[in-house]
């Protein structure tokens, strides 16, 4: 319990660094963006009273602490691009809401294929005893880990999309009108995100079993007639899968990047194609909630699995 | 029962020699040949168009068939190769000089700054490059110099990192305690004594951040905020070249497939040499 607090205190300490260096990064750094947004034939006046809108007069600090109580309430500021209507700024809360979904939808899906796909494979990995299983492995894993997920995407895209013909590029279904096909496209874009990291994840695994496989307790589980089976499940998974947890825990930021660029691939209306647009237009109030959004999100993710290794493994508590 | 001998096998040394080593040398070395011949020469010029050959497929004429332009992809490969790697490599020069530098003061040294860096070094360390990489395009602006700024700035922890623990080991041996008491001055100890002996460790992560450079470079040029056209790179190209995977597939396929024949003879060539390493 008291590791617990000191974990979540951590948290809210670093997540309140993290928004501190949003804020320094996309308000205070790149200065004034009245012109940015006015274009430059605009008149004196109506910069100066945008300028008094946008709270530019005001010092950094009382500008932090309006941006953050905004943020905190729920108003996550305004876009400079896209406008609701002529004299009114999009605000970033409307442009970001049907997006997540989309993008935490890919990211979910892509860890369940790596869990259910890369724990097996890499037990069986580490049990067979074949040579020439083990060099196909080896070659099949260490290529795919080469593979760049977006290349990936358009290689699925190709076999699947136009050459069996399993779901439509382009085909995007919105998950409002009909959430099952949505799903289904989904598990393209998911599988180019999952393959390398399975390829990664099973790597590890097989690796760490053998680790372990050396033991003192494993021959002493041998010694006193466990079966070959339960050695292998009982003892050996378990203490293997450890490790797996944490590495599994550190991918995660890789798989909400990889999501950022898979949705590119796919046409997919998520948060990573909102943030890719807004960084080549410069709108920085969305680049700078995108950010602080995804950091966030894995941020959050690390104390939970932080806290979930704990769990399975009550030795760490002791240290 | 798995005995030693047999795990060794399992992880790729065959009869004693180091397959890794063999074929990531091999891989890397014709990799970086083309793209070398690349600067100086190419079958064809890489912006020559011909409204008469466009989408040809692989023959002996056009080795990786030409494009929605009637340009030779073969040529085009061999110069995006060459920024790519350049990219990259310039990338790595800059993260690890910087990181050498950094990691060897606040290693060697330790106290307050150190303590700040670290602080620094493992937040940064748990995000995705991509991610930040992105937010300092977004601050900078696209294009090649920015590009390479951005990922130099983000790379640097990951090298930061590893010498300073590679520093904290060294500090205190015995041999640096000599050569303290013998009155060799501090520059001289941190950058003659320690530094050539941490190289083999860092030669490993180099070549594990020029494989992350590379596929940021890709990344990035591919999403339009990296390398932009006219000028090939495999990023580029491949974004290119989705708008026309029905018609022209080995469009696609050329870049891609030359992006993963880099990154997998990397990989190997590093874990050959952690082997070679582990061995001695």
């Amino acid at each position: 319990m008291r590791y617990l607090g000191k974990k979540l205190i951590t948290l809210i300490i670093t997540l309140f660094m993290v928004s501190v260096a949003a804020f320094l990064a996309f308000q205070v750094i790149p200065g004034d963006v009245v012109r940015s947004i006015l274009g430059t034939e605009a008149t004196p006046e109506r910069e100066a009273q945008l300028r008094e809108e946008l709270g530019f007069n005001d010092p950094p600090m009382v500008r932090y602490i309006n941006w953050i109580t905004n943020v905190l309430k729920g108003d996550l500021g305004r876009s400079y691009r896209y406008s609701k209507s002529m004299n009114e700024m999009m605000p970033v809360t409307e442009l970001i809401g049907d997006k997540l979904p989309v993008t935490l939808w890919l990211a979910l899906l892509a860890v369940l294929m790596i869990v259910v796909v890369a724990i097996p494979l890499g037990v069986l990995w580490a049990r067979s005893r074949s040579h020439i299983l083990d060099a196909v492995m080896n070659v099949l894993t260490q290529t795919t880990m080469a593979v760049p997920s977006f290349f990936l995407g358009i290689l699925v895209t190709y076999l699947f999309g136009m050459v069996l013909r399993w779901f439509t590029p382009g085909g995007y279904v919105s998950y409002q009108k009909d959430f099952w096909g949505f799903l289904a496209y989904l598990v393209f874009p998911a599988m180019s995100v999952a393959i390398p990291k399975i390829a990664m994840t099973a790597r590890f695994l097989r690796n760490s079993m053998l680790t372990e496989l050396g033991a003192d307790y494993v021959r002493t589980a041998r010694s006193k007639g466990c079966t070959e089976q339960r050695v292998m499940y009982g003892h050996v998974l378990r203490n293997a899968l450890m490790p797996v947890v944490t590495f599994l825990g550190m991918i995660i930021a890789e798989i909400v990047a990889g999501s950022i660029v898979v949705e590119q691939v796919f046409g997919l209306p998520g948060v990573g194609r909102l943030l890719i647009s807004s960084i080549s237009t410069r709108d920085l109030p969305v680049v700078e909630i995108l950010v602080l959004y995804i950091t966030a999100v894995v941020i959050i993710v690390y104390f939970l699995v932080d806290i979930l290794y704990r769990m399975i493994d009550p030795r760490i508590s002791h240290k | 029962m798995v005995r030693q001998k047999e795990i060794d096998t399992r992880k790729g040394k065959l009869h004693g020699r180091n397959l890794y080593l063999m074929v990531g040398l091999f891989m890397t070395g014709m990799a970086l040949l083309v793209a070398i011949v690349g600067v100086f020469w190419t079958p064809y010029s890489t912006t020559a168009m011909s409204a008469t050959e466009r989408f040809a497929p692989p023959s002996l004429r056009h080795l990786f068939g030409t494009d929605n332009f009637g340009r030779d992809i073969f040529s085009r490969v061999m110069k995006g190769a060459g920024t790519t790697i350049l990219i990259s490599g310039l990338v790595v020069l800059m993260s690890g000089t910087l990181g050498i530098v950094i990691g060897a003061l606040t290693g060697y040294f330790g106290g307050l700054l150190d303590e700040i860096v670290m602080r620094f070094t493992d937040a940064v360390n748990g995000f995705p490059s991509i991610l930040l990489a992105l937010v300092m395009i977004s601050l900078l602006g696209s294009g090649r110099h920015n590009l390479i700024l951005s990922l130099g700035i983000v790379f640097t922890p990951s090298f930061v990192r590893i010498v300073r623990s590679e520093f904290i080991r060294l500090r205190d041996a015995d041999y640096i305690d000599r050569a303290r008491l013998m009155g060799v001055g501090r520059m001289r100890i941190l950058f003659v004594h320690i530094l050539p002996n941490i190289f083999s460790t860092f030669w490993v992560s180099v070549m594990i951040g020029f494989n992350n450079g590379i596929l940021a470079e890709s990344g990035m040029s591919y999403l339009g905020i990296g390398v932009l056209p006219p000028d090939a790179s495999l990023g580029n190209m491949l974004s290119d070249a989705q708008g026309y995977l029905m018609k022209a597939p080995w469009y696609a396929l050329a870049p891609g497939l030359s992006i993963v024949w880099i990154v997998l003879g990397f990989s190997l060539l590093s874990e050959g040499i952690r082997q070679m390493e582990g061995k001695n």
